[in-house]
């Protein structure tokens, strides 16, 4: 066999093994079926709204929420601490430079239930499982969080807690999102600092 | 032997990386390359049949039914009822792959999606979901607080 005979055979080679292997910068599932099949229907990648306004009330760097709205719709209100990763541009915005930390959760939002949970499959098809849904997206924020009314004469220390929450929640939401983009920051900061000073922590 | 594999090395390895090949191209139990690509017609929404479409009630079409929903199209002939757990399994995609499109009925606009999108990374092209239209419409109107900085 001459030496041009080999190098034609290693280029077929070649060629052969770059027809089937992943394009290069291409994002491709890294979970297999089965085990992706096996968590479709689990309500344990489900957060509820009331655990997203406790999460929003204790302000701990434990999560990360993520709005799949428009960059319009996210300006209008969004839920403070947000980002906007509108859902059309999921792979643009490269995921592993806004899902990179696997310590937290990340909590994906839209209006309803669709995008939210064509993002989670992706997201968790890419191998980030730390991905979760709100469960009713924003419609279901106001249904329950914002509108939330107590009628009746008596409350259980149980509905009480319950309501504390969706009522100090949706302060924040209704304070925040009514301030300018120039003092959302500060407010935010500055909420944090009342928190850790009512902790007996230094401000 | 050893003769035969001096002289012809370099096609025993291009065998084998062949070889190779075929059986990573032959396995079933992975999922399509290109996730982006495989999504498109979820950010286009172009994924979505509503019931009022032509095409939906069409004896061309498949109905599956995932989880048994409420909602029944009776006057289909052509219906496939699995369960959630069965949406990936070799019947129910030969089956969708058969028919020239394939309508995903559920109760839950979650598991809609979620099956959906899992089929379209499993390689199927011509499936549908069944969605009101409506569901990513924002229901309520938020009313800033504007004394909140005054």
């Amino acid at each position: 066999m001459n030496a041009r005979q080999k190098i034609s055979i290693i280029l077929v080679a070649t060629s052969l093994m770059l027809l089937f292997l992943p394009g290069i910068g291409e994002y491709s599932f890294q979970e297999k079926p089965g085990k992706m099949v096996q968590w479709i229907n689990d309500d344990d990648s489900f957060v509820t709204v009331d655990e997203v306004a406790v999460l929003l009330n204790k302000d701990e760097p434990v999560f990360q929420l993520i709005d799949l709205r428009s960059e319009e719709a996210f300006k209008l209100f969004n839920i403070p601490g947000s980002i906007n990763i509108p859902f059309q541009q999921f792979f643009e915005k490269q995921p592993e430079t806004w899902l990179y930390n696997h310590e937290i959760q990340y909590i994906f939002y839209g209006n309803g239930d669709v995008n939210s949970n064509y993002a989670l499959v992706l997201a968790r098809g890419l191998g980030y499982e730390n991905c979760f849904v709100m469960k009713g997206g924003l419609n279901e924020w106001f249904n329950t969080v914002m509108n939330s009314k107590f009628s009746g004469e008596r409350i259980t220390p149980r509905e009480n807690a319950l309501f504390e929450n969706r009522l100090k929640a949706r302060q924040y939401f209704t304070a925040i999102n009514s301030l300018p983009d120039s003092l959302k920051i500060k407010f935010a900061e500055s909420k944090r600092q009342a928190a850790r000073s009512l902790d007996g922590g230094c401000n | 032997m050893k003769e035969i594999l001096k002289k012809y090395k370099f096609l025993v390895v291009v065998l084998i990386l062949v070889v190779l090949v075929a059986i990573r191209f032959l396995l079933t139990d992975r999922f399509k390359q290109g996730a982006e690509k495989n999504a498109i017609p979820a950010f286009t929404h172009s994924n979505v049949m509503q019931s009022s479409n032509p095409k939906f009630m069409a004896a061309t079409s498949l109905i599956v039914y995932i989880d048994s929903p409420k909602q029944r199209f009776s006057a289909h002939s052509n219906i496939l009822a699995i369960n959630s757990s069965d949406i990936l399994t070799k019947s129910t995609l030969q089956a969708i792959k058969k028919s020239e499109r394939a309508i995903l009925v559920s109760d839950d606009p979650s598991l809609s999606a979620r099956c959906w999108m899992l089929m379209a990374q499993k390689g199927v092209t011509n499936h549908f979901a069944y969605f009101t239209g409506d569901e990513e419409d924002f229901k309520y109107q938020f009313q800033p607080d504007t004394n909140s900085y005054h």
